[in-house]
């Protein structure tokens, strides 16, 4: 599958980019192609590009703040979770995701 | 440089939140990374009131942006046993890893090596490697190597 997300946490230091690390991990492990922007200290990183939007199964908002340039995800499906989750449990975001994209196919 | 030699303590005896974040403030202090602790100590509880850095792993990140920090740090701990960090969670600790980022005068250069050290905890092998050490000396250069 492909899968894009962003990841922003109120502070953007630390948990931004523990969440981009533990989505891409655990994603390129169960064999999807995963891009992960992060909305951080530092601005916008890895700036998703517009094909990677395009071709996207499912768009991932790992965020506890307000994000930027959530208009480009219009029309996409699109699941929100809480930062701490993409950390702890990636298993469990890549399980939601099997489920909402394996109903929206049928 | 973000962590120091000085910044980093192996198999450290504490068992609650406060008295490992005590401890690592003791340091930074030393270190001439602090200059108001109760300000610094305030920035750290209103973050994890957000919610809880210790997220699994064993591993807990506190952090605080306050200019009561004078250059951003990495306080580095390891704890001979693993503890609870705190009543939200069941979520044990034995690495904690404090950051202090000043509100002003903050460079990208520092920043950037938080990120990667933030993402490089991920790592189980590097996990693994740096609470197997007991030598300061190694555990900082393991740590040095993330910043470059």
């Amino acid at each position: 599958m492909k899968i894009v997300g962003v990841t922003a946490c109120p502070t953007g230091i630390a948990h931004t980019y523990m969440a981009q690390a533990a989505l891409i991990k655990k994603g390129k492990e169960l064999g999807h192609q995963v891009a992960i922007e992060t909305q951080g200290s530092m601005g916008i990183e890895s700036e998703l590009k517009r094909s990677e939007i395009r071709d996207a199964d499912i768009v991932v908002l790992a965020v506890g703040c307000a994000v930027e340039g959530l208009e480009r995800f219009e029309g996409k499906r699109i699941l929100k979770i809480e930062v701490s989750e993409a950390i702890s449990h990636p298993n469990r975001v890549y399980e939601k995701i099997l489920e909402i994209v394996a109903k929206e196919s049928k | 440089m973000v962590i120091t030699k000085d910044l980093v303590c192996l198999n450290r005896p504490e068992r609650t939140k406060e008295a490992i974040l005590d401890a690592l403030c003791a340091k930074a202090v030393e270190a001439g990374r602090i200059a108001d602790v109760q300000g610094y100590r305030e920035a750290v509880a209103k973050r994890e009131e957000e919610f809880s850095t210790a997220l699994g792993y064993l591993v807990a990140l506190p952090h605080g942006q306050s200019d009561a920090v004078t250059t951003p740090f990495v306080a580095v701990a390891t704890t001979s046993e693993a503890f609870r960090w705190d009543d939200r969670s069941e979520n044990l600790v034995r690495l904690v890893f404090m950051i202090g980022v000043p509100l002003k005068n903050r460079e990208n250069t520092h920043l950037r090596i938080l990120a990667n050290i933030s993402r490089k905890l991920m790592e189980d092998e590097f996990r693994e490697k740096l609470l197997s050490l007991n030598d300061t000396e190694e555990a900082f250069a393991l740590l040095s190597s993330i910043e470059a």
